[in-house]
């Protein structure tokens, strides 16, 4: 997008395009606010540039991951993945984390899952529950407005199962899910027999049409994107939208290093590097807002640094870079004698799962029947998907007989994708690696990492859990007896890293308060998932939304008061 | 009783005598010897260096993909031996067409020419167990794999087709071998168009209006599992 911004008069810099950056943009452009937009990747266009329909067989190596495209041929991931070409981090010795990025503007929503469930009062309070992490500033009564106007804007499809995990929608809010397929249908029926229940995934997909967005029609996955909108990601829907008021310019390629602050203590420019000519620019700012994604974010702060805050910006608490959570990850398949050789039908749907498992242990849990504090879910996988490189069905023989194994077999398969809460802990964070700069000469992160038995106990519960639900479909788990520590996934590698500018009461714990402003600079905002003072196993993109949106208007509003 | 015509089962039988038999002694041993068939190539690992041209990059056109961003590598012979493999393990039967009718034998030289590590792994155990077959079928038979008749073929390949030997036997490096190229060739020819047919894939079409979920007899066909399984919804 052009660099015709230095004519263009703005209140707000938002730094980043993706989820957070999209959803501050749009509430502030539509509250009358002028915002500049800086996103570090290219201009990025869905409608051009998705492939829609396209079969695997058309693509480099039937579409497999990559060093060049980890996620496959065709994920909506530019000059990014697991590594950033000229953008290194580092790990401590000892600890392993993989840091997603993309450089594209409407970041990582271009590819995202779209799984879109709410915190409840239960996952905002587990502090005030059983003393382990921190509590929200906030509690769920006073987000719930701002849920239903996130999922409206947004469009989500799902229901209100009535289930103590999954907070309802007002009437109205939510799209009608679609109809789950034979594979869930199966796992549901299982899993009910050992009385844990299932519910349609709630998901950002819409099944109506929406403003200038279409419905999905069941095809191609969203993980390249959409072209027609159907599954929501901000390059689609809210950067179109702030744009088409006036109010918003975007520059892309822009790689925001740090902030300043003056004497005073008020925020007065940001520094980009533009990629093109690679050169610094500052861009003076009233009010900035940093939605860079948590771990870019805690990155620029602690690379503002100076003389008078020696530990970065908006530091005085020490809390910027700490209590990095991931969500707990671990996945369980196994081969379903009962699916085999079953009719065939379209089973695309909207391409993830139509059910799932949704934490139903709060109960047995404050009865102090589990051994781990916090809840975690079900994805559910399997059916007839569009084959490439991985399929399975036989591991021996040949001719004849193995392609009628191997089609007896297709769609037999079911997988079950844990996803769990992590508490913070002291060995998990991120701080400035000062012995390594990427090619912009800007320090890069260094980040420590440790799961806690906390986490290892909740996997090993779901690790058994899973095997009964396939044991009882008559299936056979397709892996010996895993430990927790053997079966979690590494750090980061769920994509799910929060809290490294955590919100919260006290000004000596937290970086932000309940709004997202910065404790120590009033005119610097945090909108990511940085903010986030726990991290519940509902998948962060929904909330990390609704809090931007609630904390924009609450911005939107004190511009025009004039208090800030 | 011509070897060809002999079961697995009695293969494997004639495989564990030969093992009983390397613990007799000398003479022992050379009688047993003297029966070529049960002679094993000595498998000689690859040392092919990476493969050094560029991938397709982190920022490629995904909507007019180039499907073959960089050149094959293998020679006509290896080519033509994974042709012939490519066709037994997925030969054409009454619905759909053998391997090599639909391209495998070029997607897996496109795959196996990748530069990147995990195809250079596979090319490695690729080229090493092409070169197995051909020696293998030299000490059985006196003549290299290629110009050896079908059944000569298949009697090598049953020994490395089904069970997995422990990992010190002679056969376990051609077993690994065979195991890549089976998952290569299936999962080449499962994605083409054939393929898809073949399984019975309906997906990626645009569906107007609401999903429409499963069909009656997909859902009677479930129903009937459930009830053997004592499963409700």
């Amino acid at each position: 997008m052009g660099h015709n911004y230095r004519d263009f008069a703005y209140d707000v810099i938002v730094v980043g395009s993706g989820a957070g950056g999209g959803m501050a943009a749009h509430t502030l452009t539509a509250a009358g606010h002028r915002v500049l937009m800086l996103e570090a990747g290219r201009d990025y266009d869905p409608v051009a540039e998705t492939p829609m329909f396209q079969m695997n067989h058309e693509a480099p190596l039937r579409g497999a991951g990559t060093p060049d495209k980890d996620f496959g041929f065709y994920d909506a991931t530019v000059d990014g993945g697991w590594s950033v070409p000229g953008e290194p981090y580092t790990t401590a010795p000892g600890s392993e984390f993989l840091w997603w990025r993309s450089r594209m503007l409407g970041g990582r929503t271009n590819h995202w899952g779209r799984f879109s469930l709410r915190f409840s009062e239960h996952d905002f309070k587990g502090y005030s529950r059983d003393g382990l992490g921190a509590d929200w500033p906030m509690n769920y009564d006073d987000l719930a407005p701002w849920y239903d106007r996130t999922e409206a804007l947004v469009g989500v499809c799902g229901n209100n199962p009535g289930l103590d995990d999954m907070p309802d929608s007002s009437p109205g809010v939510l799209q009608p899910a679609p109809p789950p397929r034979v594979p869930e249908l199966l796992i549901s029926a299982a899993a009910k027999k050992l009385g844990i229940p299932t519910a349609p995934m709630r998901r950002a997909v819409l099944t109506r049409p929406l403003d200038n967005r279409q419905a999905c029609f069941y095809a191609t996955p969203c993980g390249r994107g959409c072209s027609i909108g159907a599954a929501f990601q901000t390059t689609t829907s809210l950067l179109p939208m702030a744009l088409a008021t006036g109010r918003m310019k975007i520059i892309t390629d822009a790689m925001v290093c740090s902030v300043s602050v003056d004497v005073n203590g008020r925020l007065n420019s940001v520094v980009f590097i533009d990629r093109h000519s690679r050169r610094k620019v500052r861009l003076s700012a009233r009010v900035v807002v940093l939605a860079a994604s948590a771990c870019e974010t805690a990155r620029i702060l602690l690379n503002s640094r100076t003389n008078t805050f020696p530990a970065g910006v908006a530091n005085s608490s020490g809390q910027v870079g700490r209590n990095l959570m991931d969500s707990t990850g671990a996945n369980i398949s196994g081969h379903v004698p009962a699916l085999e050789g079953r009719p065939r039908y379209n089973e695309d749907g909207h391409t993830a799962n139509h059910l799932f498992i949704p934490w139903w242990g709060h109960q047995a849990q404050a009865r102090g029947e589990l051994n781990f504090p916090r809840g975690y879910h079900f994805e559910l996988g399997g059916g007839f998907s569009p084959p490439g490189m991985g399929i399975r069905g036989s591991d021996s023989g040949y001719g004849r007989s193995l392609k009628q194994r191997i089609q007896q077999k297709y769609g037999a398969g079911v997988g079950l994708a844990l996803r769990g809460e992590m508490l913070p802990n002291a060995n998990s964070y991120m701080e400035i690696d000062e012995r390594v700069k990427d090619q912009w000469g800007i320090p890069v992160v260094k980040f420590h990492w440790r799961w806690s038995a906390h986490e290892l106990n909740q996997v090993a519960h779901g690790l058994k859990t899973a095997r009964q639900i396939i044991e009882t479909m008559g299936g056979q788990v397709g892996m010996p007896d895993q430990s927790a520590e053997a079966a979690i996934k590494k750090g980061g590698e769920i994509i799910h890293e929060v809290g490294t500018t955590r919100m919260g009461i006290d000004h000596r714990e937290s970086v932000t308060n309940q709004w997202g402003q910065t404790w120590d600079v009033e005119n610097l905002f945090v909108m990511d998932g940085g903010v986030f003072a726990s991290n519940p196993h509902k998948n962060c993109t929904l909330t990390l939304m609704t809090l931007a949106m609630r904390n924009a208007d609450w911005l939107a509003r004190a511009m025009h008061r004039r208090t800030l | 009783m011509s070897a060809v015509s002999w079961t697995r089962r009695q293969w494997l039988n004639r495989l564990s005598l030969m093992a009983a038999a390397a613990g007799l002694p000398t003479p022992v041993v050379n009688a047993v010897s003297a029966e070529v068939e049960t002679m094993h190539a000595t498998w000689v690992a690859s040392n092919v260096a990476a493969i050094e041209v560029p991938g397709y990059g982190r920022d490629p056109n995904l909507v007019q993909p180039i499907a073959e961003p960089w050149p094959r590598t293998l020679t006509p012979d290896q080519l033509a031996l994974v042709e012939v493999l490519s066709d037994i393990l997925i030969p054409a039967d009454e619905s759909s067409p053998a391997a090599s009718e639909v391209g495998v034998p070029a997607v897996v030289d496109h795959w196996l020419s990748a530069p990147y590590p995990l195809q250079h792994r596979h090319r490695l155990v690729v080229l090493a167990g092409l070169d197995w077959l051909q020696e293998q079928s030299m000490v059985r038979f006196k003549k290299k794999f290629a110009q050896s008749d079908a059944s000569q073929k298949l009697e090598i390949v049953d020994e490395i087709a089904f069970e997995w030997p422990p990992q010190d036997h002679p056969l376990y490096q051609p077993t690994v071998f065979f195991d890549l190229l089976r998952r290569l060739v299936a999962g080449a020819y499962y994605s083409s168009p054939a393929g898809l047919q073949a399984l019975g894939y309906q997906g990626n079409v645009p569906i107007a209006g609401d999903y429409p979920g499963p069909t009656k007899a997909a859902l009677e066909h479930l129903n009937q599992q459930m009830d053997k399984l004592g499963l409700s919804l």
